[in-house]
């Protein structure tokens, strides 16, 4: 019974009490509260925050789940005018290591760090300090390694995790990131020109600096998903936008035109103990085309921050100062990567005479017919000049003034043509202005203007001192005086290519203007043929000045210029700096180039621009010239002094000796037996093939082949006859180098082997003769 | 006390007959007949509520289960068993006579109290000793069986004193020497969510249950003197309430510290815009948002489902709660009544609570989202309290069709 009243709920604890009305309001209102407050404003708040807030957060929230990795374009080739390629970026690896996902997949990093740093050439130490980040994703172990290396890694890698020991410690983790890096094939080659860019790709001087715009393209980006540890999501989550590559360019500097160059640059610099730099230009005077432009000393554009002048970095490195060290070394480096062709100034001396002569005939303030006597002086109100000829050059008309380069005459032209006159020729020939030559960090020339140019400015200016101009500004004005009166500008980029190789733009001559007229620069041109060609000169009735410059074959002109240094004169210290330079044409008579050779400084036995920069213009012209097409056209004289090539001379058989006899006989060589004669040739020297002047004497062995030596004489200070008897009585031949003019004033200045030197009969020495008589 | 003894409930009544026992299981199943008599709304909202929340765990558990186990099935495979388990767990426990609770609540209390003793020499995990670490491996927290217990306690107290809960000897003082044992060794733990929910159930049942208003008034006044006492005695506390207070009013002054998970809550739910970016396609569980599955599941939510999804979630905890006490307002005695607004109650306040903080409306503390929130001990629990209020609902005179 007890059992049938509980269950009906009635008597017990629980079901005595029945849920009374009370619970139902307060459960009722308690759940009223709970929805309208507590669900009301929780629901609110996430309106707020989907629609208040949401565009915000959104933006904030896509920001971090974004991974934008930048797609580096390829940066450009700089190609020479043949398209052999001078600068290239090639694809190298930055190798990157996580040691986080290391840590979590159990890598063995020592392992890791030894078998890295044996791979890369690095301490397994700094490695391993890497490594132990272990909260790090990204840790750069090595930048820009080459394929071989790269491709090491990953040999390695997928040898070792295809061994056992992989299945509990797998190599993970080692990233192979692709990165750019600039290749300049050719080292130095025209370094200064060209320059080099920073380890990020962006161009820091040269071409490289002034079209890295071009050069450079446009990035493109990957937009990809990523957790919040980095990781990237799958590839539906990506979008790309590929890069840009940077365009190429193609120079109308000639690899090989650049090559010689820079060969007879070197070799004279080096020869001469150029102090400050030297410079050579080859312009093509017609277009403005810039075939080749050199500075020397040149430095690695592959190792563009090791210095190369070696006393100099050990002087830098003995700085026991950090700051001052590295001061230094940062000066020593711009200096050194400086473009002397459009980056310096320097005092033209007599090559400005050109610009001087031209203004004058053009302005018609001077005649051919003009004279002017020297007196080996000229005073403009209280200054005195002199000239370089001491004695005096008597008196000069117009040509033999320009051969001699005779100051006071200059001095003359200029005062007769008064400053007004002069500087408009100076505004014309564009010295007032930069050339705007396509090549970084051109600075523009210092010359007096017209306003400060009182006399003794304009006497000055009129010889080529006083005003300092840019080598470029200067063979750009040269060939304007000598190209029919065009002032061109000079360029290097011929044609701007895109990747695919399409001609984006291609660079048209831009004449200026016409500064002096057709037939005035055509007499130029015949008064400059007429310093280098001494027939010419004869017929005009001087000694040509500048026989140092001809070249065999071709009708060259060109002009001296040995100046003295202002900023050493100013600092009345050492008056006996000078700068040697010559700027030479060819051909003559319808030119296509010219050449500007600029020595800072040198010490040697001469200061003249004449005979130290003009055999520097004439061996690059004698290369150029045939390589651009130009027949040669020998005079007889030149003809009769042509080398010859020495043929094989060696005899077998009876009565064979006469037959090497005919052959030398026939080329003009005469020879020199040692040993018995009429016997069979058995060596000869030089030997067959080898290029030797024609008179030169061959020695023929008959009897034993081993040479026979004798001591190189001392030629220098000996006339030319002088030094050929010499030679010929010790049975050595004779190159002769520099001025072709003879006479007592022409005397050997070197000799390509020393004095004493033991060598064998029938060694060519190379001796290089000046005109003591000429002082330009 | 010994009065109550002697009335208590005979549970041999309650239960059925166990002369004929079945041979096999589908025997067994046969007489049990698990759905005779189960309120079929409510059992349908908690089930629907469970499946949503399955989805959701594995939605927002897949990337970081992978990134941590390599295994993107690592929480939900987990999640799915005790859901299964405790499924079965709520259909045995819906045909139990919940009457039973009547004579255990005290027994029931004890062995709480004994847990949250135990738990107190349990190694820490994250500078709490919350958790009781099993010798068979998985970790549960005694504060889950803590609420229950209150909720049943409770219930048989203010079952007894039906009469007398107006009076403070009856209506008030008990309950606050029960708060006054669990809410110490919670303050241990220490575990300050868990204490809070705890005072928020047992208030909300004494306030249904009937205490006098006037004693929630004493109450609240005792606070406010006790909050004032606090920073005159300790001032420091006030700088330090002031520095946690900080990144709640403004998470981005730390947005990388304390701040951050707040931040990336409030990223993902602004993401999801008016309908989501659709199921499974959350980004911020990619690790930005720290353990997405847990506490901040509700955020994915958001940001997959949107606005219309978070509506949906919230009116199924509404439903639920209106269910629950449409079940409990016709239950067939007071003590099933106030265990299912308990229970309802519960789940309510907690999902208010939690959806509170994943949308920065209150300080970031460690509330989970009834059956969204990854978790098994708590889902388990979870569906045996639904059990014990389908139990209840069986006799209750609610139509349950």
């Amino acid at each position: 019974m007890k059992d049938r009243r509980e269950k009906s709920g009635n008597a017990d604890g629980v079901s005595r009490h029945a849920v009374s009305q009370s619970i139902r309001m307060r459960a009722a209102f308690l759940a009223g509260a709970l929805i309208l407050v507590g669900f009301g404003v929780v629901i609110g708040r996430i309106a707020y925050l989907q629609f208040v807030k949401g565009e915000e957060y959104r933006a904030n929230a896509a920001a971090q789940q974004l991974a934008d990795t930048e797609i580096t374009p390829k940066r450009g080739t700089i190609y020479d005018a043949n398209m052999n390629e001078i600068a290239r970026s090639v694809t190298v690896w930055n190798v990157v290591v996580s040691p986080k996902a290391m840590e979590e997949a159990g890598t063995n990093i020592n392992q890791v760090a030894i078998q890295l740093a044996e791979i890369l050439d690095i301490t397994s130490e700094e490695i391993m300090e890497k490594l132990m980040k272990t909260d790090s994703s990204y840790q750069i172990v090595k930048k820009k390694v080459e394929m071989p290396v790269a491709n090491e890694i990953r040999q390695w890698m997928s040898d070792y995790n295809a061994t056992e020991a992989a299945e509990t410690s797998p190599i993970v983790g080692i990233t192979l990131e692709e990165d750019s890096k600039r290749y300049y094939p050719y080292g130095s080659f025209a370094s200064h020109l060209i320059g080099f860019t920073s380890s990020d790709g962006y161009g820091l001087t040269g071409l490289e600096l002034y079209y890295n715009d071009t050069l450079e393209g446009t990035a493109g980006r990957v937009i990809t998903a990523q957790t919040a540890q980095g990781d990237l999501l799958e590839e539906e989550y990506s979008v790309e936008y590929p890069a840009q590559d940077g365009n190429s360019l193609v120079l109308t500097i000639d690899q090989n035109i650049q090559s010689l160059t820079e060969k007879y640059l070197r070799a004279a610099v080096k020869e001469h103990n150029v102090a400050n730099r030297g410079v050579a230009i080859v312009m093509n005077v017609n277009t403005g085309a810039i075939l080749a432009m050199a500075t020397m000393p040149d430095y690695d554009l592959m190792d563009p921050y090791t210095l190369n002048d070696e006393a100099l970095a050990n002087e830098i490195n003995a700085i026991v100062d950090e700051t001052e060290r590295s001061e230094a070394r940062v000066k020593a480096q711009n200096e050194m990567w400086r473009n002397k062709a459009v980056s310096e100034v320097y005092e033209p001396g007599s090559v400005f005479k050109v610009v001087t002569a031209s203004a004058a005939l053009d302005s018609g303030s001077a005649t051919l017919d003009t004279t002017h006597t020297c007196v080996g002086s000229e005073k403009v109100l209280d200054t005195t000049f002199r000239c370089a000829e001491t004695a005096g050059h008597g008196t000069l008309n117009f040509a033999a003034a320009i051969n001699y380069s005779c100051n006071p005459y200059y001095i003359n032209l200029g005062l007769t043509m008064g400053a007004h006159t002069f500087c408009s020729y100076l505004q014309s020939f564009g010295f007032y202005e930069k050339t705007g030559i396509d090549a970084a960090s051109e600075v523009k020339s210092v010359v007096v203007s017209e306003e400060n140019m009182g006399s003794v400015a304009l006497a000055s200016s009129a010889f080529g001192q006083t005003s300092t101009v840019t080598p470029i500004e200067m063979i750009t004005a040269f060939s304007a005086a000598v190209n029919g009166g065009k002032l061109v500008q000079p360029y290097v980029v011929q044609t701007v290519l895109d990747s695919e190789g399409n001609v984006v733009s291609e660079h048209e001559t831009v004449v200026k203007r016409q500064v002096i007229s057709e037939e005035v620069s055509e007499t130029i041109r015949y008064l400059l043929e007429g310093t280098v060609d001494k027939e010419l000169g004869a017929s005009l009735g001087y000694t040509s000045h500048n026989t140092a410059a001809k070249v065999d074959g071709y009708r060259v002109g060109g002009k001296s210029g040995t100046s003295q240094k202002q900023s050493v004169k100013e600092g009345n210290e050492d008056d006996s700096l000078r700068i040697a330079s010559f700027c030479g044409f060819a051909p003559a008579d319808d030119p296509e180039i010219a050449v500007l050779v600029v020595l800072d400084e040198p010490h040697s036995w001469s200061e003249y621009g004449g005979s130290l920069a003009g055999p520097v213009v004439s061996s690059i012209l004698g290369e150029a010239l045939p390589y651009l097409g130009f027949e040669p056209q020998y005079t007889e004289e030149e003809l009769a002094n042509r080398d010859v090539t020495v043929p094989t001379l060696a005899t077998e058989g009876e009565n064979e000796f006469s037959k090497a006899q005919r052959k030398l006989n026939d080329l003009g060589l005469s020879f020199y037996v040692v040993g018995e004669e009429g016997a069979n040739v058995v060596a000869q020297f030089p030997e067959a093939g080898t290029k030797v002047s024609r008179d030169s004497t061959i020695i023929l062995y008959t009897g034993s082949t081993e040479q026979t030596m004798t001591a190189v004489p001392n030629l220098v200070g000996l006339t030319l006859s002088q030094v050929q008897n010499t030679l010929e009585s010790k049975h050595l031949n004779l190159r002769i180098e520099g001025t072709d003019s003879t006479g007592s004033s022409v005397v050997a200045a070197t000799q390509d082997i020393a004095e004493g030197t033991e060598v064998a009969l029938g060694t060519v020495i190379t001796v290089t003769f000046h005109d003591t008589s000429v002082t330009d | 006390m010994a009065d109550m003894a002697k009335k208590r409930y005979k549970m041999k009544s309650a239960a059925p007959s166990l002369g004929r026992r079945p041979k096999t299981l589908r025997g067994l199943l046969a007489q049990v007949k698990p759905l005779s008599g189960i309120d079929v709304p409510f059992v349908t909202i908690v089930l629907v509520m469970v499946a949503f929340g399955l989805v959701m765990v594995f939605s927002a558990s897949y990337a970081s289960a992978y990134y941590r186990f390599g295994d993107s099935m690592t929480y939900i495979r987990k999640q799915v068993f005790f859901a299964v388990l405790g499924i079965i767990a709520m259909f045995i426990i819906a045909h139990i006579d919940y009457r039973r609770l009547y004579k255990w609540a005290f027994g029931i209390m004890v062995v709480t109290v004994l847990l949250l003793v135990i738990v107190l020499f349990m190694r820490p995990i994250s500078n709490a000793r919350r958790w009781i670490i099993l010798p068979v491996g998985g970790t549960f927290q005694p504060s889950e069986i803590a609420k229950f217990a209150i909720i049943v306690l409770f219930a048989r107290l203010m079952t007894a004193n039906a009469n007398r809960m107006k009076e403070f000897r009856y209506g008030v003082l008990p309950f606050l020497t029960i708060f006054a044992v669990v809410v110490t060794l919670m303050l241990l733990e220490p575990h300050l969510s868990g204490t809070v929910l705890i005072l928020t159930i047992g208030l909300t049942m004494m306030f249904v249950g009937g205490t006098s208003l006037i004693w929630f008034g004493v109450a609240v006044g005792g606070l406010a003197a006790a909050i004032v006492g606090v920073i005159v005695m300790f001032p420091d506390l006030v700088w330090y309430a002031e520095s946690r207070l900080q990144y709640w009013i403004d998470p981005f002054s730390d947005a990388l510290g304390k701040g951050h998970q707040t931040i990336q809550s409030m990223y993902a739910i602004s993401s999801g815009g008016l309908f989501g970016v659709g199921i499974g396609n959350s980004a911020q569980k990619y690790l930005y948002l720290p353990e997405p599955q847990n506490d901040f599941i509700f955020a994915i939510l958001c940001e997959e489902l949107g606005f219309v999804g978070a509506l949906i979630v919230i009116f199924l905890f509404i439903a639920l709660l209106v269910r629950g006490l449409q079940i409990a307002f016709k239950a067939a005695d007071r003590f099933g009544s106030l265990i299912v607004i308990g229970v309802v109650t519960q789940i309510t306040v907690q999902a208010i609570l939690n959806i509170a903080v994943v949308t920065n409306t209150i300080p970031n503390t460690g509330i989970s989202l009834p059956f969204f929130s990854y978790g098994g001990t708590s889902l388990f629990m979870l569906l045996c309290e639904i059990g014990v209020v389908l139990s209840v609902a069986r006799r209750s005179g609610v139509d349950k069709t």
